[in-house]
């Protein structure tokens, strides 16, 4: 299923951040910021980059 | 190695911290490759009302790398790539040994507990890792986690026909219109505050965005009453409004984590047959929620 749901669950990401941004992007949800369902804190490169 | 953790109450710090050593006997360790931020992080954050240790290193849904196990790890090894459980239960007490973990009498949660995944390494028990298709997006197997809590929700609702109407379209509200859109045979109804929200969910699930008021629920659903609601917001008001929209008969789980108390008359819900049903992150959901259609054919 969750091969099945890659499309749609990647387009409903809000932002991807790096583990320094994270204090910001909880204020910025807090704020009720992000037009997105998911922040994810991305720390393994994607391959070829 | 760098790692996010919160030392109390709107005190979350990025720091410098040393990298977990070898894994102790049934851990295993993991380089970090993604994980979500969760409502409840944000919540722990605001309230600390789950903070039972600090500093810990936050962060629950993650898909990691293994690179080192502890003696007696057979589950797992070096290379595999996982997600956690995020559910640290106990494995002892009347409700896991019924396999309801998700209700163990000693529930925590990753990265309140123990270290989570808003890290470049951590350390987990091997039982809470469940091993993943390798070539699966990072991003989505980051979502593993919330899904599963959307499913449950999903799963918590009696069969029905008609309309779904699902409140709140942040990632468990979201997820859930998802699973309902490609699993419910009826109509999916979507609301949220959020208007930029709410129609980048419609336009991913095809679920129409209505009002929570009577007069629109009725167009929505041609004039047959609602008996089927996901509650996502944790908000006492919308699960007012919600309450005033349903049909009687109707069942809502609740999945949102609210802030504030209900004041409603017990009446209502005895009168009117409303059923309101926690459903409280997962049961058996992870790390692969697959079969949801068989599972629920009219869902």
């Amino acid at each position: 299923m969750l091969h099945d749901l890659s499309g749609p669950l990647i387009s409903l990401i809000d932002r991807e951040i790096g583990l320094d941004d994270i204090p910001a992007a909880y204020e910025r949800l807090l704020a009720g910021q992000g037009d997105g369902l998911k922040t994810i804190v991305r720390l393994r490169q994607p391959a070829g980059t | 190695m760098k790692a996010a953790r919160l030392h109390g109450p709107g005190d979350l710090r990025v720091e410098d911290i040393a990298a977990p050593g070898a894994p102790e006997a049934g851990w295993v360790k993991l380089n970090v490759d993604a994980a979500g931020i969760c409502g409840s992080d944000l919540h722990n954050f605001r309230t600390g009302q789950w903070i039972s240790r600090a500093p810990s290193t936050a962060g629950h849904e993650l898909t990691g790398t293994v690179v080192a196990v502890g003696e007696g790890v057979g589950t797992v090894a070096v290379g595999d790539r996982v997600v956690a459980d995020s559910r640290f239960w106990c494995g002892e007490c009347a409700q896991c040994r019924a396999a309801r973990r998700h209700l163990c009498a000693s529930l925590g949660f990753v990265g309140e507990v123990c270290d989570g995944g808003f890290a470049e390494e951590t350390v987990l028990p091997a039982r809470l890792l469940h091993v993943i298709d390798a070539a699966l997006d990072e991003r989505v197997a980051a979502m593993a986690e919330p899904l599963a809590v959307a499913l449950h929700a999903v799963r918590r609702l009696p069969k029905t026909a008609g309309s779904v109407l699902v409140v709140g379209c942040g990632t468990i509200g979201g997820l859930a219109a998802l699973l309902l859109s490609r699993t419910f045979s009826g109509s999916v109804l979507i609301a949220d505050r959020n208007k930029a929200r709410c129609e980048r969910v419609a336009q991913v699930t095809g679920a129409t965005i209505v009002d929570l008021d009577r007069e629109a629920i009725a167009v929505a659903t041609a004039d047959a009453p609602l008996l089927a609601a996901v509650e996502a917001t944790g908000s006492v008001a919308a699960l007012n409004q919600l309450l005033g929209v349903l049909g009687s008969g109707a069942t809502v789980a609740l999945v949102g984590i609210f802030h504030g108390r209900l004041d409603i008359d017990p009446n209502m819900l005895v009168e009117r047959e409303i059923g309101l049903l926690g459903s409280h992150a997962f049961a058996d959901e992870l790390p692969t929620p697959s079969g949801c259609s068989t599972i629920c054919p009219d869902r």
